[in-house]
């Protein structure tokens, strides 16, 4: 292709992204030590992401006797978490989702 | 009649090389698309009375806002004429409401994609195909309505394949997906009317819907047997409706749906027939599908059974879910469109 100059062009394109709204999100502050942390674990509904956190609630247990391990189910797995499930999960210490497909 | 538009620069090489300077944005969805060139939205904004700066919704993954310039630009990328701007904006409308799941759709690593059908006056004022070969290529109002739409999802709402669209194989209607109802060969109302619009209304419809799965009956002689074909292609181990439940469409040929209404079944009766033998046992479907043995058993309707292994399980929780659309030219090909497990949602064309 011959070497053809478009910068001009280029300023008249109309942008027809919407990258400039991406919102960059940073990760909440990881817990210092687990003594005593409410551990939520949310089942993602699709299949074996129970299976999946019966694994990570025995691990945590097993070296973090001390945790309270909460389990949370999403009634639909392509969906948004129900509100109150949401909330819920606003009052542990740290969550850990799980799909299994 | 298409106006005569100046854009600056009338050197080809410059064209070529914004055509290969939008690739490289990821503008594209892999065909060449028209530089969106400022000279060209504001042509295509024309289409519209709406401001261009306002927010019609936010798409999703990304949450782009999807303002009426930058689905302008869109539109003017994927070669639409500015008198379908309604239609783009309604069929974007649609897709964001909730019954949707579009940040599903978006997303998943199912096979989907939004298709549009259109109803009403809009639909032969834009020239639109609902006959013969209406899924397939040739019309330009079907082909870069649809592809308008595919193109604004995609670059407003940032789900590039790959990327934020982890779809395992996709669809080839993830190009573009758009077709009119046949309405004139429709024994029936209007689909757009069956959804409580009024005949003189122009609407939208779209639906997170597989590929159209043909089904070819060229013998049957009565609306039974006929029916028994479109139900048993529809109830396969491999559908998600049968897990999932949502709707699916049926998209009658106009042979089809004649011989149908002609054995004096209504929209309504066809419904109910594949509702009721559109099935298959729970122990059919523990064979295989989505889950297996862990069919996700809390999404089918309540009066099922579980502990029977004989019940059987329709592909929708209720008959209306099956959407009944008449399109096509002649012969007697019809098609089943599985669903997602979502629903379709239809909005005015204004």
């Amino acid at each position: 292709m011959p070497t053809v100059n478009i910068q001009g062009l280029i300023e008249r394109l109309v942008d027809p992204t919407g990258k400039s709204e991406a919102v960059e999100r940073i990760l909440a502050p990881r817990l210092r030590d687990l003594d005593g942390a409410v551990i939520g674990l949310l089942d993602n509904r699709k299949g074996n992401g129970d299976h999946i956190l019966d694994g990570v609630a025995e691990g945590i247990l097993q070296y973090h006797p001390s945790v309270q391990i909460t389990r949370f189910k999403k009634r639909i797995f392509s969906r948004p978490a129900e509100p109150e499930v949401m909330a819920a999960l606003r009052e542990c210490s740290a969550v850990i989702e799980a799909i299994g497909d | 009649m298409i106006e005569k538009i100046d854009v600056i620069g009338s050197d080809m090489n410059q064209v070529i090389e914004l055509i290969h300077y939008c690739h490289d944005q990821g503008w594209s969805d892999g065909l060449p698309v028209i530089p969106p060139v400022e000279e060209l939205v504001n042509w295509m904004l024309t289409g519209t009375t709406r401001d261009p700066g306002e927010v019609i919704c936010r798409i999703p993954p990304s949450w782009g806002e999807a303002t009426i310039r930058r689905i302008a630009a869109n539109a003017v990328m994927a070669g639409c004429l500015p008198e379908y701007m309604p239609v783009i904006i309604a069929a974007l409308q649609a897709s964001v409401d909730d019954r949707f799941n579009l940040h599903g759709i978006q997303c998943t690593t199912h096979n989907c994609s939004p298709l549009v059908i259109v109803n009403g006056a809009i639909a032969k004022k834009l020239g639109m195909n609902s006959g013969h070969n209406c899924f397939g290529q040739g019309n330009r109002a079907n082909a870069s309505i649809g592809r308008a739409v595919r193109l604004a999802l995609v670059n407003i709402g940032g789900a590039r394949p790959g990327e934020l669209d982890k779809a395992t194989q996709g669809h080839p209607g993830k190009f573009t997906y758009c077709i009119a109802e046949n309405e004139e060969e429709s024994p029936w109302e209007p689909y757009h009317v069956s959804r409580g619009f009024s005949p003189g209304e122009s609407a939208v419809t779209v639906f997170g819907a597989e590929a159209p799965h043909n089904v070819n009956n060229q013998s049957s002689e009565n609306a039974h047997d006929l029916l028994m074909t479109i139900a048993d292609s529809l109830a396969t181990l491999g559908s998600n409706n049968m897990y999932m439940m949502g709707e699916c469409f049926i998209v009658l040929c106009p042979e089809h749906a004649k011989l149908i209404a002609d054995h004096g079944f209504s929209r309504r009766n066809t419904q109910e027939f594949i509702f009721n033998y559109g099935r298959r046992t729970i122990a059919d479907l523990s064979r295989g599908g989505v889950y297996g043995m862990e069919i996700n058993k809390n999404l089918w309707p309540r009066w099922v059974d579980i502990r029977n292994v004989d019940t059987l399980i329709p592909p929708v929780r209720r008959p209306e879910d099956i959407q009944i659309v008449v399109a096509g030219g002649t012969g007697r090909h019809s098609a089943v469109i599985p669903g997602w497990g979502t629903r379709c949602v239809t909005k005015p064309v204004l």
